[in-house]
Formats: C-alpha cells, structure tokens, sequence
C-alpha cells in the first residue's frame, strides 16, 4: 500500500492539471453546440463523407449530428475525449516501471523489502486508480456542463456511463500496454513508442477498415472498434465496450510481472 | 557463526564484457570489510548481484546466511548507493518516512537525530540539494534502521572532512554494536581509516584480500633523509632489502622493502638534519593493485 499511496501522492498535482486539462476540453467542445443544434445541413455534409471519416469522427446513420447524442459523439467521445485520456494513460503506464527504472529509482526502491511482484501489481493498481479517477472527471465534467449547452438532451446517464467507461477502458488498456513494455525494456521512450504506436493504429485501421467494408469479425481487430462499433449515449451499456479492453488490460498489466521479476534492473 | 557475505565463483557477463569473474569473497559477521577498486573494476555490479538488482551469469551470493532477493535479507540491510536516485520533490522528510514506513519499522526519532549528526536540513527538496546534503540522506537511510548489515558504496564522496570524520564514527559505532559493514570504494584512504580486511579487485577479477596491517607490513616504504655534507648513494643501493638509492642535491631518496634497519644503521653515520617518509606506503601498493603491476608483496 505505501508503494501505491507513493504513486498517487508523488504525481497530484500533475492530476490537477490532467483534470482541469479534460474539464477545459469537454467545456471548449460544448461551446459550439448551441451553434449546431437542430441544423440538419450539416448532416447533409455529414452524409457524403467517406465511411473512413464517419466511423473515425464517431458519425452514425441514423443519429443526426446536430443533436446532442451525435454530437456529443462526434466532438467528444470518438476524438478529445479518448485522445487526451489515451495521452495521459499512455505516459502514465510507460512512466511507472520503465520511467522509474531509467530514472534509477526501481533499483534503490528494490534494496527495501519490497518484492519485485508486488512493486509491479501496486504500479499497476496505482496506475488504473489514476486512470479511473481521470474517467470519472470526464463523466462529472460531460454531466455537469453539458446541460448548460442543452447537450445532453435526449441522453441518459447509463448511456453516458457507458460512453465514459468504454473510453477509459481503451485508456486502460494502452496503459497496460505501456506498462508491460515498460516492465519489458527498464526505459520510458520504447514503451511510450509502441503504446503510441497500437493507439494510433488502431484508429488509423478504425476508418480504414470502414473504407474496404471490411467484414465484422475483422473490425474487431482494432481496440477503438470496441468502443466506437456503436453510440453509446444512445443504446447505453454495452458490455463489448469495456468488458474485452479491461479484460486484456488485466492480462498484459499480470505479463508484467514475470518479465520484471526474471530480468536484471536497470541501474543508472 | 555464518559469514555476513559468502560470494561463490560470483560471474556477471554485460554482453561479451565479463563484469565480475569468479569472485569469490568472505565477509565474517561484525567486520568492517574494504572492498576495493578502481572505477569499472566490478564493485557496484557485485553489489547489485548481492542485492538481486541484477541475477550472476554464474556463481551465487549469499547475504546473513540467506539471498538477497528475500526481502526478509534485505530487511536486514542498510545499502547506500554509490548515487541515491529519488523523486526530486520529496523533502528528506517525506523521503525518509516513506522509505522508513516501506520497511516497515520506521523511527523517526532516531533518523532525526542522525540527520542532526549529519547538520541535514529533512524540509528542502531532494531535486534542490547539493551532491553531499543527498548523500547524508543516503547515509541516514542505511542507518536509520539499525541494520545488521551495511552495505556502502563510495559513501563519502563529496562529503566534508568534518562529516566524513562523522561518518567513520557512526561506522565504528555500528561496528563496535555488532554489525558487519562491507565499505566499497575507489579510493584508499575511505577504507583504510575503518576496515579490518580489504579486498583489492581489479578488471573483474580479485587481486587480493589481505589484513590491512599484512598489507603495511609487506609494503615498501620510500624514506628521503635530507644529509649535510658529502654521501655516497651506491652504499645504500648495496644493503638487503633496498630496490633503489638516489640522490637528489644535498637529498638522499632511499625505497626499501622490508625492514629499514640496515637502511637506518647505514645512515647513521651521515649528517642526518631532517628525515620525511613522503607519500602513503599503503597507497604505494594500492596503486601496484591497480595497476596490474608485481606489488613488489610478493617475494
């Protein structure tokens, strides 16, 4: 437990801003709804886009842009939203075993009694808890200031839980990516590398497997398809959404711990 | 009684680079061990084996009887880097207590009073204090649970004369208390002052472990008498034991292995107004360790 209060205690003030960072950009978003609201010329546009485009701008047949489901979809919970949770998660993961170890500070850490299995799971621990907390600011921050931009009308809270949870669940797993590779090199930039590098991917192969048709199974391949396959504010909990992400997440985060306890630390 | 440290055929290959070969090292319980050598030789890397930072290619380590990867061993361990790594942010106090409560024993009344030896301001950021202040934190660290094994990597580098004076205290202290201390070190005068036994390693490999008086005793010594009037050099070059008599203007520079008594008969008979024995013997043969060179120990 002290490794884990450590962890938390070390970095909150940098949680003040990530959470002033995700409050700041939900309030920027919604500003430009009372603007969009009701206009159906913009679902004209909307509809001639590319399937590429639609399925990575979160646009759905059927739910107009211009209400507050769409939009809210659109402007926040297929771009901002997983994005600056993915940047925080992907920095958090890579940072809490191969930062600390290239910083030197896993060596020392490890002369006191602490074993090198439950330095990892209280990481882990640790990290996720940073990570919920952050998802649980992105709901508090949709829920308190969309009304005053009417962008929540026509959405319920379990949809907008579900829209939250599936966003930090794809977070979630990124960190744990980024974790275990951390756990796998002793250093920050490769495991911040190849976290980036699915994150990205997986969004890039998001629209792309929209432009080929490709068939459903197959779609399934990248993370973000999970959360993004349908709206969430509209048809509300969805265990495909976050059950897989936090599944796997638990799984690559526990592939951590044998890799760390069977290699030599890095010093400095 | 079991030795606080037992190395056997210890190996540690970085690559093609053989870090450590076949160190094999006993520490008894309640010595002060000098574990010498210079930078690159394998110290630290033996240390990190003794510790489980990193696993030997081949060959084991034991601690207390037990492994360093026990954290029940390690319990039982106070360890000062060579370099303390800690969150920039945490003032000494916060530091010591988190380390302390990691432990699980933590006494902060007595790490206070041994920051107080040490004149440690606990309130000032790590990420702001000089070389010497985060070496005090790392001192009061290693001692602050009052460890039965102290493992100390150059621990006085860029500490003060004062508080490394300071330091051999509390070091004494702890020893005259029971506990074994294995000093490492790149330099003499650190170890010289404290250990019973050193070891010398070089390029991996163990040079020797002697008795710091067997090691006196065996060195040469470099005597320098300062004659008025005329001398002879070659008188002295002829006498047992002396490997080289020279004279410099009115100095007659004499190095002598072994006993200086012919030495100090001969020169009995010159005008003798100042005799200085320059330099550290010890470090004489030291830097022959180092070196790679025949000590001139051996004969």
């Amino acid at each position: 437990m002290t490794v884990v209060r450590r962890f938390v205690t070390d970095r909150w003030r940098t949680d003040c801003w990530w959470a002033l960072g995700i409050i700041v950009m939900v309030v920027l978003n919604l500003a430009f709804f009372p603007g969009i609201k009701g206009t159906a010329d913009l679902d004209q546009t909307v509809a001639n886009l590319p399937p590429a485009l639609k399925a990575m701008f979160g646009i759905e047949e059927g739910i107009s842009i211009g209400s507050a489901a769409g939009y809210l979809q659109a402007q926040v919970f297929s771009s901002v939203a997983p994005i600056i949770l993915l940047v925080l998660a992907i920095a958090l993961g890579s940072g809490a075993l191969g930062g600390a170890e290239e910083d030197g500070a896993t060596e020392f850490l490890l002369s006191y009694p602490i074993k090198r299995t439950n330095l990892v799971i209280d990481r882990f621990v640790a990290m996720m808890g940073v990570l919920v907390l952050h998802t649980l600011i992105l709901l508090a921050a949709v829920f308190v200031f969309c009304p005053m931009f009417g962008a929540l009308d026509g959405v319920d809270l379990p949809g907008l839980v579900a829209a939250c949870i599936g966003c930090g669940a794809l977070a979630m797993l990124h960190a744990s990516i980024a974790f275990t590779a951390g756990a796998w090199f002793g250093r920050r930039t490769p495991a911040t590398a190849i976290a980036s590098a699915i994150a990205a991917g997986g969004y890039v192969l998001l629209g792309l497997f929209s432009a080929i048709d490709a068939p459903e199974p197959v779609r399934y391949l990248t993370p973000w398809y999970w959360f993004l396959k349908t709206n969430l504010l509209i048809s509300g909990a969805d265990w495909m959404a976050f059950v897989p992400a936090l599944a796997l997440s638990v799984l690559i985060g526990a592939a951590a711990i044998p890799i760390f306890a069977n290699r030599d630390i890095r010093g400095k | 009684m079991t030795a606080a440290i037992i190395t056997r055929g210890l190996t540690k290959d970085f690559g093609s680079l053989r870090a450590v070969d076949s160190l094999d090292l006993e520490v008894a319980q309640g010595e002060v061990f000098g574990f010498l050598g210079p930078n690159g030789a394998g110290k630290t890397t033996t240390i990190r084996m003794l510790l489980d930072f990193i696993r030997p290619t081949s060959g084991e380590g034991r601690l207390l009887g037990g492994y360093g990867a026990d954290p029940a061993i390690r319990r039982r361990v106070g360890y000062l880097p060579a370099e303390l790594h800690l969150h920039r942010n945490y003032s000494g106090e916060t530091a010591l207590s988190f380390l302390g409560n990691l432990r699980g024993d933590y006494d902060a009344a007595y790490a206070h009073q041994l920051a107080d030896r040490f004149h440690l301001d606990l309130s000032r950021p790590f990420g702001e204090l000089s070389t010497g202040n985060r070496r005090k934190v790392g001192i009061v660290q290693a001692f602050m649970h009052r460890p039965e094994l102290f493992i100390l990597d150059e621990p006085t580098s860029g500490l003060d004369p004062l508080l490394q004076d300071e330091f051999q205290a509390l070091v004494r202290e702890a020893a005259a208390g029971g506990a074994t201390v294995f000093l490492c070190s790149h330099m003499l005068p650190e170890v010289e002052a404290l250990a019973t036994r050193i070891a010398i390693v070089r390029a991996g490999r163990l040079a020797t472990v002697s008795k710091i008086e067997e090691l006196r005793a065996r060195a040469r010594q470099r005597i320098v008498f300062t004659v008025d009037g005329p001398f002879e050099p070659d008188v002295f070059s002829r006498l047992p034991g002396v490997i080289e008599a020279r004279n410099t203007s009115d100095k007659l520079e004499v190095i002598v292995e072994g006993s200086v008594d012919p030495v100090i008969k001969a020169a009995a008979n010159l005008q003798i107004i100042r005799v200085d024995t320059p330099g550290d013997d010890l470090a004489e043969i030291f830097r022959a360790f180092y070196e790679g060179d025949d000590p001139g120990v051996t004969r």
